[in-house]
């Protein structure tokens, strides 16, 4: 470690790489898609027209092969009669709907409506209008045929050209706080492994020292390998602490877009407060001794504990909530397929990669700072003996 | 001496001193009784599901860090010095740690016992989750607070410092139990073994990492 820490080359990269998530998680735009469809419900045998309004969209430049469909699912779709552009974000899609729904039972169906146009590509907004069927259609096979002839066929969805974020209703432009929010609890969980580490290093030296080991030579006035270990594992520890809490406020910010306050007592934002507040006793039980020798080896043992204790607050406990808000609720924490497509992959993965990276640069300052201070403050006292 | 024997030999001296003032047990039949009689009085006859529930663990958890916390200061003085030299740190840790188990057993039971009796009606539908959660949980509790009371004893033996420390720790388990105690009242939703068996888990990580630290910490 300090051998890496006189290089540069990684400070650098984990700047680049900070710049570069800043820049693309920011400015790559939203995927195209309908925040509003009314009215949201139609009756089978009649002729609607929907009002769309549009995000990121442009209309006008698809006005010519702009197409809608609603689709059923399973082969069945209805291709929208005619689409007028209004403007960018406006169109009508009128739809004739057949006097049926393909399926022989009375059903309450909730159709996803797909826009496809040549430049914005084409996007489903799901569930958005409403088919209500009392009793099976009279013609049974002519409403199918009818619902069948509406398919999209190949071709008539375009890809959308160009690299956008995946557009979540509810999440809209908050996504990006993926890149964000996400990676600096990734690399906080780095940074507390590697204070745990260098706690374990410490006691494993000490230990060794115990068992009648001889010391490594060091000037009066220097810092033992001992002693750097422990120097080591505080500055990680408070490193990680920083991004939790920058985890926590970034969540919180998060929170107030998408769930209406700041603060939710949801589980995950529990459990991480809980977490942070079991290494802020760390700091406390350190200051709790004047001995340096003790400080730093019940340091160590309580670092540890602490870690050990983190592992059922992070990986269990918010798994067995049935109740939470936040994203991959279900499963892993916000790494679920449907939160993450490709082009988020590209910038959230460097993020962790660059915040940790930066994070150890940052513990690596705060280590140098308090060498510095022990060796001016052992100097001091030679001259004085 | 063997560890097991040691264990054995320290135990029944922790009991003994116990036994002779009776401060432990003295003041934990008071500290439940009283607050067990707070409770009735500001809850009165609404004791019943999630309230019992809540204040059962409270109860029992406050009771529990305040025994607990006194572990490694009851010798008094130098006096530790003594059972360093003839025990291990493991049969020192276990003796602590049976011992403060039992009293939080001896709590959890109490606490139960008095909650049922002052609430108008039987609250606790299945008593088996309950009662594996206070094994299981006493465990728990009593590996955690032991541990974190080794380390403060070193600091002066500070109640707050106790408090600072063990409080987060203890929180996880404690999450875990309160939702073990919603299965005993009929409120669990899901599967009854998951927090029993979690808690087992986490007892067994807080052991594992206390049997390993505590050489570190016994003695200086």
């Amino acid at each position: 470690m300090e051998k890496l820490m006189r290089q540069h080359w990684w400070k650098a990269l984990s700047v680049l790489i900070l710049l570069y998530a800043l820049i693309a998680g920011l400015l790559v735009p939203l995927k195209p898609n309908l925040l509003e469809v009314s009215p949201n419900a139609a009756v089978l045998g009649e002729r609607q027209s929907f009002e769309l309004l549009g995000y990121n969209t442009h209309f006008t430049r698809d006005a010519d092969n702009l197409g809608a469909w609603l689709n059923y699912g399973d082969g069945y779709a209805l291709k929208a009669t005619a689409v007028e552009v209004l403007d960018d974000r406006r169109a009508t899609a009128t739809f004739d709907f057949p006097a049926g729904l393909p399926t022989d039972r009375p059903e309450n169906k909730r159709l996803s409506l797909i826009v496809s146009g040549r430049t914005d590509g084409a996007f489903v907004s799901p569930d958005v209008v409403i088919l209500r069927q009392e009793s099976a259609p009279a013609d049974l096979p002519a409403v199918r045929a009818a619902w069948e002839a509406g398919a999209m066929q190949a071709g008539d969805l375009t890809a959308h050209p160009g690299m956008t974020f995946p557009y979540r209703s509810l999440l809209a432009e908050t996504i990006r706080n993926t890149y964000f929010h996400v990676s600096l609890w990734f690399a906080m969980m780095f940074l507390f492994i590697a204070a745990v580490v260098y706690a374990i290093k410490y006691l494993r030296r000490k230990a060794r020292l115990e068992r009648g080991g001889l010391p490594e030579l060091t000037a009066l006035h220097d810092v033992s390998a001992l002693e750097r270990a422990d120097h080591w594992s505080v500055a990680f520890t408070g490193v990680g602490m920083l991004f939790g809490i920058l985890g926590l406020l970034t969540g919180a910010v998060w929170a107030k877009y998408t769930w209406g306050s700041f603060w939710n007592w949801d589980i995950k934002q529990f459990t991480t407060l809980i977490a942070l507040l079991i290494y802020a006793g760390y700091f406390v039980l350190r200051a709790a001794f004047p001995d340096p020798e003790r400080r730093a080896r019940l340091g160590a043992v309580y670092n540890i504990f602490a870690f050990a204790c983190l592992i059922p607050l992070i990986y269990i406990l918010p798994r067995l909530s049935a109740t939470s808000l936040h994203p991959g609720a279900e499963g892993n924490p916000a790494m679920g397929g449907e939160d993450l497509d490709n082009t988020m992959r590209m910038i959230f993965y460097p993020t962790i990669i660059g915040w940790t990276l930066f994070g150890g640069w940052m513990a690596g300052v705060a280590y140098r700072t308090r060498l510095a201070g022990e060796r001016l403050l052992r100097r001091d006292e030679m001259r004085q003996a | 001496m063997s560890t097991v024997r040691q264990i054995y030999k320290l135990l029944h001296w922790e009991l003994r001193l116990e036994w002779r003032d009776k401060y432990a047990l003295g003041s934990i039949f008071l500290y439940v009784i009283t607050t067990v009689v707070i409770v009735y009085l500001s809850v009165g006859n609404a004791l019943e599901g999630p309230v019992f529930n809540a204040l059962y663990w409270i109860i029992l958890f406050f009771g529990a860090t305040v025994a607990a916390g006194r572990s490694f200061l009851r010798e008094g003085g130098r006096r530790h010095y003594y059972y360093y030299t003839v025990a291990g740190p493991l049969a020192l840790l276990f003796s602590k740690l049976i011992f403060n188990a039992i009293v939080i057993w001896l709590i959890g039971g109490l606490t139960f016992a008095l909650l049922s009796l002052f609430a108008p009606l039987a609250v606790v539908v299945y008593p088996l989750p309950l009662l594996l959660a206070v094994f299981f949980g006493g465990i728990g509790l009593s590996a955690i607070l032991t541990f974190v009371s080794a380390i403060t004893a070193r600091a002066g033996g500070s109640g707050t410092l106790m408090a600072i420390l063990s409080f987060p720790l203890v929180i996880p388990l404690l999450k875990l139990l309160l939702d073990a105690g919603l299965y005993a009242i009929d409120a669990g939703s899901n599967d009854v073994w998951q927090p029993i068996y979690l808690t087992v888990a986490v007892d067994l990580i807080a052991l594992a990492v206390g049997i390993v630290l505590f050489p570190f910490v016994w003695r200086d």
